[in-house]
């Protein structure tokens, strides 16, 4: 961008993060700026190690249950339930109908409630402070569901081999009634605020562009890929629970930018509203648990691999038995960490300002990056 | 009020007059009367303008805001205000001292200095210069130079960073800001503040320079870096600009200059465009309080709304939309008088 | 003609920024959503998994076997159970039981993996204490609070 009639200017290194508000955890960036223009950034992970795979091959089957749950802790209903189908594989056990409904809709309140987060945080991400609170706002109407059946607010510990833990208590009908009111109205004030306000079309709107074959050839998944214009969603493609039942339009979008990557999640939001709807309508009656199921399972030697699309994208979980009643290898394969990986090549050239919104539309989430 | 000014003034002038003083003391004695009610007037505003924003900002996103100190938290920033000034006082070991230390009473001075012509009622104006509005935008650009040098004498690249982008920022705004008062000037035939309140007796200049207004509104905003403007110190990239280094009661004192200025620009804005004290029923000094503060609770709506800019759209914002705006406004204002 | 559409989209941006500031203006005149909290508090939930306490018997004690379930479900090895055999007398004694609340995740599997209902989770959520020992909860601590689990299995 330099040309021999421009002021020579020097390049000079910033450091973002670890503990910059904006990483959306800790994620540190090492920027070579010249003037407010990026010239190279390099990223480094790993703050957040836990070591989650490792832990997983030392503990029952059973035991890391819980723990699934604070891989991404955004959406652990999704990590519990890729680990749960992964058993239930092994074991070649059938889920009664109830409780795989119980765990779509789970599923979708847990995904509206990582969604909220987004909107909050890339709203707060470009300066605007208030849609953040709203987007919280929404969040505890889903958090407040899943906490009177499952007991927590964030890591549920909902799932169970064969089922799940509870079925609905009594309280939880009327207000799952007026969140299905409530929310599309809530859904409308986001889009006031910002779909079509002047100043987030120009910071977003071509900003970070992603084209289809190279989000492929990324990796990418989720939200991200399907706002680059293409239609792959788990969901659709390879339904799994109750979402062959339910059926699923995924929200494609064409143009790959920032805003496309808004769009995508605040029309997901109402999707996932929608079939929060058909779960409630459509919900069997039966048991939530299959009888005799084991606690502590020793799962037949052999391997399998669990899909499931996560608020960020493909979540997928290779797993091994040896025969024994822990695992032998339980790898994760987490949305976050493909998304992130372009992360060097779309900052490049960019103005430091843009750093944060095209880091932040990319709704990655740092335990799911270093697990 | 200005009874009592008068009155007050009187005694004053007898009272110098009787010890037999040169009248210089007269002067200097109601300068220094205004200085303190002025720099007594400022402290209270603030105050209640951190209230107000916090307040408004927490209602908006559905939350309470201070509650504990006082009546729904109304002593609260005085507890903030003594807390800061027990903080310790941390001087980076590599800064630029003298500057440092200056920088902050740079800041806050200006504003100050700037409400002496501002017109709080009929009469209430501590010097109704007759190049008011001249001197205004004069003395409030200082304030650039206080922000860069708090900037770079802080020795560090991010508050140099954002004292750069604030640099630019102020100088933009500050051409649109000055050529949309031109206007009103131009109506008024006169740039003193007293002189453009008594032209808008039967109508307010907000009705014949609309245009001039919202670009006033506008580059009011980018002036003392709100939301959509606050490049300055944008906390998503900058974390907090200018003012990083500095801690105690030199943080207070950009923060005390920063609503002290949101306050000043809507005044100035109610004056050019409102029509200053004027108004039915309540007395003047009401009117132009009420006025100030609508222009006031805009600003911190847009703040608690909007997005910001980027840096470049910001600037090419300011050149290349508002100012051709303030100057077709002009050339229409001009056109208008010279054949009407 | 472009200068049509310029208009066009100055009009429409400052209408769109209007709709936003009269939406927030909207949630000014709305009720705040937050609770002063020491004063007041949300209800919580009869299943909220606040911490494991034990369920005291008819006679007032524990009904711990000691039959030591639920230690291998535990992901935190936050359990410690002592037990011993006396001649005469069926089953096992319990010496010492206690949970490490300091190591305890709150995942409930323990409480699922009572057969004896000697366990619950109970919504007391305000347990920070400045010495990490006064979370070490035995038998007397952890019967000190009773109440209605809802949330058993």
């Amino acid at each position: 961008m330099a040309t021999d009639t421009a002021i020579r200017t020097e390049e000079f290194q910033v450091n973002m993060g670890p503990q910059h508000p904006s990483t959306h955890g800790v994620f540190r960036m090492v920027l070579t700026m010249d003037g407010e223009r990026v010239v190279d950034c390099e990223p480094h992970i790993g703050f957040l190690h836990r070591s989650m795979e490792k832990m997983a091959e030392n503990r029952l089957y059973i035991q890391f249950l819980p723990m699934a749950d604070r891989i991404d802790y955004l959406s652990s209903m999704f990590c519990a339930v890729a680990h749960c189908e992964a058993v239930e594989q092994f074991m070649e056990i059938e889920v009664p109908p109830r409780a795989k409904y119980l765990r779509t809709m789970f599923m979708e309140l847990n995904r509206i409630a990582s969604h909220c987060i987004f909107f909050g945080v890339f709203a707060l991400d470009l300066g605007a402070v208030t849609p953040f609170l709203y987007g919280f706002r929404e969040r505890e109407l889903t958090m407040d569901l899943l906490e009177m059946t499952s007991g927590q607010r964030i890591t549920f510990n909902y799932v169970r081999f064969g089922g799940v833990a509870a079925d609905l208590p009594e309280s939880f009908f009327p207000a799952v009634e007026r969140f299905i009111k409530v929310f599309p109205g809530r859904v409308t004030d986001y889009e006031r605020i910002l779909n079509e306000n002047e100043i987030f079309l120009a910071r977003t709107k071509g900003i970070g562009v992603v084209d289809a074959a190279r989000a492929i050839n990324y990796g990418w998944s989720g939200p991200n890929l399907r706002s680059s214009g293409v239609d792959f969603d788990l969901r659709q493609n390879m339904p799994y629970e109750a979402y062959g039942e339910l059926g699923y339009e995924p929200v494609v979008l064409p143009n790959g930018d920032c805003y496309d990557r808004y769009l995508a999640r605040i029309l997901e939001m109402r999707a996932s509203h929608a079939l929060i709807k058909k779960c409630m309508e459509g919900l069997p009656e039966g048991p939530t648990q299959k009888e005799k199921v084991s606690k502590f399972p020793k799962l037949p030697a052999g391997e399998v691999y669990v899909r499931v699309e996560s608020p960020r994208g493909d979540y997928g979980l290779y797993l091994v038995s040896d025969g024994t009643d822990k695992p032998y290898r339980y790898k994760l394969r987490t949305p976050s960490f493909n998304n992130l990986s372009m992360i060097r090549e779309m900052l490049r050239g960019v103005y430091l300002a843009d750093i944060v919104p095209i880091f932040g539309s990319l709704d990655v989430i740092l335990p799911d990056v270093d697990r | 009020m200005k009874r009592l000014l008068e009155i007050l003034g009187d005694w004053w002038a007898g009272l110098v007059g009787s010890a037999g003083l040169p009248s210089w003391v007269t002067v200097l004695g109601e300068m220094v009367f205004a200085a303190i009610l002025i720099g007594a007037f400022i402290a209270v505003l603030v105050l209640f303008l951190i209230w107000l924003t916090r307040k408004v900002s927490a209602h908006i996103q559905l939350r309470f805001g201070p509650m504990r100190v006082g009546w729904h938290g109304a002593v609260q920033t005085v507890a903030d205000a003594f807390k800061l000034l027990q903080k310790e006082d941390t001087t980076p070991r590599v800064c630029d001292r003298p500057v440092f230390n200056v920088a902050p009473f740079l800041a806050f001075a200006p504003t100050v200095v700037a409400f002496v012509v501002i017109p709080f009622g009929d009469g209430v104006i501590v010097r109704d210069l007759n190049i008011g509005v001249l001197f205004l935008f004069a003395i409030t650009t200082i304030n650039v130079i206080a922000i860069i040098s708090g900037g770079w004498a802080s020795g560090s690249k991010y508050s140099l960073l954002g004292g750069f982008r604030s640099a630019a920022q102020l100088v933009s705004y500050e051409v649109p800001l000055v050529l949309s008062a031109l206007g009103v000037i131009m109506l008024a035939g006169s740039m003193k503040m007293g002189a453009i309140v008594e032209a808008q007796s039967r109508v307010w200049f907000v009705a014949y320079q609309p245009l001039a207004f919202a670009v006033y509104v506008i580059a009011a905003t980018a002036e003392v870096n709100r939301t959509p403007f606050d490049i300055p110190e944008a906390e998503q990239e900058l974390v907090a600009g200018y003012n990083v280094e500095y801690s105690g009661m030199k943080f207070a004192m950009f923060f005390l200059a920063e609503f002290a200025n949101m306050f000043l620009v809507s005044a100035i804005a109610a004056t050019l465009f409102l029509g200053g004290w004027r108004g039915p029923w309540l007395p003047g000094e009401l009117w132009f309080l009420i006025k100030s503060f609508a222009i006031v609770l805009l600003l911190m709506f847009f703040r608690w709304t909007y997005p910001r800019l980027r840096v470049d759209q910001l600037m090419s914002f300011a050149w290349k939309f508002l100012l051709p705006l303030a100057f077709v406004n002009l050339l229409a204002t001009g056109l208008i008088i010279a054949l009407g | 003609m472009r200068l049509f559409r310029a208009v066009g989209r100055i009009v429409k941006g400052t209408w769109w920024l209007l709709v936003g500031i009269v939406t927030t203006t909207k949630h000014l005149l709305r009720h705040a959503i937050t609770v002063q909290y020491p004063k007041e508090r949300f209800e919580q939930w009869p299943r909220f998994r606040g911490r494991v306490a034990m369920v005291a018997g008819d006679d007032g004690g524990h009904k711990c076997v000691a039959c030591a379930q639920c230690i291998p479900v535990c992901p935190a090895a936050c359990i410690t159970l002592e037990r011993h055999r006396e001649e005469g007398v069926k089953g096992f004694i319990v010496d010492a039981y206690v949970i490490d609340l300091g190591l305890c995740i709150y995942c409930g599997l323990c409480v699922e993996a009572c057969k004896f209902d000697a366990l619950a989770m109970i919504p007391e959520y305000e347990m920070s204490v400045y010495d990490k020992a006064e979370l070490v909860y035995d038998i007397p601590k952890l019967l000190s609070r009773q109440l209605e689990p809802e949330f058993k299995r």
